[in-house]
């Protein structure tokens, strides 16, 4: 399979993606002070930021660590995506990101592509984020996590991408 | 979770017992366990944080119908995904199963945990700082009174979330201490004026 060429509007433009047989994608809301309202009552406004920054990264050191441990065991490559809310907060999302890989050796670029429409719903959103797993990263199985659940482990995801691989 | 899935009984067993059993089981966590497919990882509220999809399922049908947000969504993304012909792996399930027999190798993570829960509502932040520090007991975490986490919990939990819970946790001991004080001076004052 040729490379093929990102078309990320906010990410790595023009950037080659590797071809992959899978890919991890994270569902990735940026901090803001929209953020965890469910938690209004109990969190203040900062508060609510750092709880949603730090299950990101937490999400994001999860994929780290998958794609890292099955580059390790040879067992193919893992693209990995971040399809966020919140148009125009790419930066903030770059450097959460960045924050997290300065802990993992030899780590790969992420492809960050915003949801053109997040009213739309998650009817539309996942679909439309494993289509772009599919079309542009060349990804076969796809597995989708969300920023929510910090209790998501390497293993995990990595269960997860191997069941998919072998259901191909 | 709500779960409807007694007919998808573990062991094959027709014994009236062990499909209550089975019934009780699958109406906290779905009872599908196979190699291969799909493998979805079901949180408290109903929904699940995590979904793989092998490469012949097309995405529009996977997650078409689901009802978001609900009770049920992890159930139904289960039926939709195992109506394109797709088995569907629950690493609960099967780490539950691994006692009866019914599933040899299995076939789950050994880092997997039965009870995820999203992070969303002030229960999940209490019961995710109980997870982290034991039970709150007159201003301590009983498994925190000298300082220590409960390791083995904060094992399974990112770093960053416990660090932030550990940060709030000391702001509370702050705001108790603080209480202590300023009901000591209160006291004081009180008995001086009499």
């Amino acid at each position: 399979m040729a490379p093929r060429l990102s078309n990320s509007t906010s990410g790595l433009v023009g950037a080659v993606a590797p071809v992959t047989s899978s890919a991890i994608l994270l569902i990735a809301k940026v901090p803001s002070k929209r953020s965890k309202t469910r938690l209004c009552e109990a969190l203040r406004d900062s508060d609510r930021i750092d709880l949603a920054s730090a299950m990101l990264k937490d999400a994001v050191d999860a994929v780290e660590g998958t794609v890292s441990l099955r580059r390790q065991e040879n067992r193919g490559a893992v693209a990995k995506i971040a399809y966020y809310s919140l148009p125009g907060e790419a930066p903030l999302l770059r450097a959460i990101i960045s924050s997290v890989q300065k802990g993992h050796k030899d780590s790969t670029p992420w492809e960050l592509y915003p949801i053109p429409d997040v009213s739309a719903g998650l009817g539309v959103i996942l679909p439309n984020g494993v289509d772009i797993a599919r079309r542009v990263c060349g990804a076969g199985a796809v597995a989708v996590i969300g920023m929510d659940c910090p209790l998501l482990s390497t293993g995990d995801l990595d269960s997860a991408i191997s069941y998919a691989q072998k259901g191909e | 979770m709500p779960r409807r899935v007694s007919e998808r009984s573990t062991d094959g067993d027709d014994d009236d017992s062990k499909n209550r059993e089975n019934v009780q089981y699958t109406n906290t966590r779905p009872c599908l366990f196979v190699s291969g497919g799909s493998y979805i990882q079901p949180v408290e509220d109903g929904g699940y944080c995590l979904l793989s999809l092998p490469h012949h399922i097309p995405a529009s049908a996977a997650f078409a119908n689901i009802p978001w947000s609900s009770s049920t969504t992890c159930a139904a993304q289960i039926e939709s995904i195992t109506s394109q012909g797709v088995v569907v792996t629950n690493p609960g399930a099967s780490r539950c199963s691994v006692g009866d027999g019914s599933d040899e190798n299995g076939g789950i993570s050994p880092h997997s945990r039965q009870d995820f829960f999203d992070v969303d509502t002030r229960h999940d932040l209490n019961k995710l700082e109980e997870e982290v520090f034991g039970r709150f007991f007159l201003g301590c975490r009983l498994v925190d009174i000298f300082g220590a986490a409960n390791f083995e919990v904060v094992q399974g939990v990112g770093r960053w979330t416990v660090d932030f819970v550990r940060k709030r946790r000391v702001e509370h001991k702050r705001w108790f201490v603080r209480a202590g004080i300023a009901h000591l001076i209160w006291y004081a004052l009180a008995r001086k004026r009499h």
